[in-house]
C-alpha cells in the first residue's frame, strides 16, 4: 500500500519541454483544467433555463452568487463589485479543487505551496497595482503612516513593507496546512480497515464522518481564502 | 403574460420567504463551536508570527546575495521580520477584539 504523502506526487502525463524547459501536462494540471471546465459548464448548465421560481440548480448558482456578492459588498462596499469577477473566480476555483481533491483518485492541487502561493502572490500584485493607480502615490501611506516623525521611518518602512508582503504566505500556508493535514490523516485512518479485518469497521465509520467533516473544510477554506482577497481589496480601494 | 394565479403565487412565496428570512434572521457560519474557532484563531495566529520571519529571512538572504554582504542584513531583515509578524498578529488579535465589542454592543441593544 503506498504511503501517506505519496498522494501528493505530481507525475507528468503528457512530457513536454520547451527551450530546456519543463512544462509537461501533469495530474495537477490536469486537475486544474478539470476545475476550470467543470465550473463554467456547471454554472452556465444551471442557469440555462433562467426560471422565475429556480430549480434546485439554479437556486445553488444563485446562492453562490449571492454569498460571493454579499462577501464583496460587506467587506469592500458597492464599488467593490467592480471587482467581483475576480473574487468569484477565486472562490470557485479554490472551493473546486478543494472538493475534486477529496473524490477518490484524484488530485488536489490546493495541498501545493506553488499552486496557492502562485495565486496569493498574483492577487497581491493585483492589487498592489490597483491601489497604486486608484489612490496614487497616498497608497504609499500603507507603509508609513501621515503624521509619524520621518526618522521613525527607518524602522517602521522595512517593518510595514515585510508585513504587507507576509499576507500571502500565510494565506497559502493556511490553505494548503488544512488540506494537507486533512488527507494525510484520511489515508493513514483508511488504511485500519483492511488492516483490522472484521474490526475495519471502526477506522470505516471514523473515515466516513472526516470525509464529511472535510467537505465542510473544503468550502471553509475557499470562503477563507476569498475573504482575506476581499479585506486586500479593500485597504487597496480605501486608503486610510 | 402573468396570469392571476401566477401572480397570487407568487406573492404568497414572497410573503413565506420574508416570513422564513425574519424568522431565522438568515444566519451564516454560528454553527462552529466556540472552541474550533479558537483553534482555527491560534493557528491563524501563528502563521502571522512566522510568516513575518521567514519573509524577513528570505527577503535579507536575497539582499545579500545581491549586495554580497552576507549575513549582515539577513540578520537586520530577520529582527524586521519578526517585528512584522508581532505587528500583523498584534493588529488581528485587536480587531478581533473590536468585533467582539461591537457585537456585544449589539447584542444588548437587541435585548
Amino acid at each position: 500500500m503506498s504511503g501517506p504523502i505519496e498522494q501528493f506526487n505530481i507525475v507528468p502525463l503528457v512530457e513536454l519541454e520547451i527551450a530546456g524547459i519543463d512544462v509537461s501536462f501533469t495530474n495537477s494540471a490536469l486537475f486544474m483544467t478539470l476545475a476550470v471546465v467543470i465550473c463554467p459548464t456547471l454554472l452556465t448548465l444551471a442557469m440555462n433555463k433562467k426560471a422565475l421560481i429556480p430549480g434546485p440548480w439554479q437556486s445553488l448558482a444563485e446562492l453562490l452568487y449571492e454569498f460571493i456578492g454579499g462577501l464583496v459588498k460587506e467587506n469592500v462596499g458597492q464599488e467593490g463589485m467592480k471587482y467581483f469577477p475576480f473574487i468569484f473566480s477565486i472562490f470557485l476555483y479554490i472551493c473546486m479543487g478543494n472538493l475534486l481533491g477529496l473524490l477518490p483518485y484524484s488530485f488536489t492541487y490546493t495541498s501545493h505551496l506553488a499552486a496557492v502561493g502562485g495565486l496569493a502572490f498574483c492577487s497581491l500584485i493585483l492589487l498592489t497595482i490597483l491601489g497604486l493607480k486608484r489612490n496614487g502615490v497616498a497608497f504609499l501611506h500603507v507603509f508609513f503612516p501621515s503624521g509619524a516623525p520621518l526618522l521613525t521611518s527607518l524602522v517602521l518602512v522595512p517593518i510595514e513593507m515585510i508585513s504587507f508582503l507576509s499576507r500571502p504566505f500565510s494565506l497559502t500556508v493556511r490553505l494548503v496546512a488544512n488540506m494537507t493535514v486533512g488527507h494525510i490523516m484520511l489515508k493513514i485512518i483508511a488504511g485500519f480497515v483492511f488492516g483490522l479485518g472484521v474490526f475495519g469497521i471502526v477506522p470505516l465509520a471514523f473515515a466516513s464522518i472526516i470525509i464529511v467533516f472535510e467537505t465542510g473544510i473544503a468550502i471553509l477554506q475557499a470562503y477563507i481564502f476569498t475573504m482575506l482577497c476581499c479585506i486586500y481589496l479593500n485597504d487597496a480601494i480605501h486608503v486610510h | 403574460m402573468v396570469d392571476n394565479d401566477t401572480a397570487s403565487k407568487l406573492k404568497d412565496i414572497e410573503a413565506r420567504l420574508h416570513a422564513a428570512n425574519n424568522d431565522g434572521k438568515r444566519k451564516y457560519g454560528n454553527g462552529k463551536t466556540a472552541a474550533a474557532s479558537g483553534v482555527n484563531f491560534g493557528f491563524r495566529l501563528v502563521t502571522e508570527l512566522v510568516g513575518g520571519v521567514v519573509i524577513g529571512g528570505g527577503l535579507g538572504c536575497f539582499f545579500d546575495s545581491i549586495f554580497s554582504t552576507d549575513p549582515i542584513l539577513f540578520v537586520i531583515f530577520l529582527l524586521f521580520g519578526g517585528a512584522a509578524g508581532v505587528l500583523n498578529s498584534y493588529r488581528m488579535v485587536k480587531k478581533r477584539e473590536e468585533k467582539k465589542l461591537s457585537q456585544g454592543q449589539q447584542n444588548v441593544r437587541t435585548d
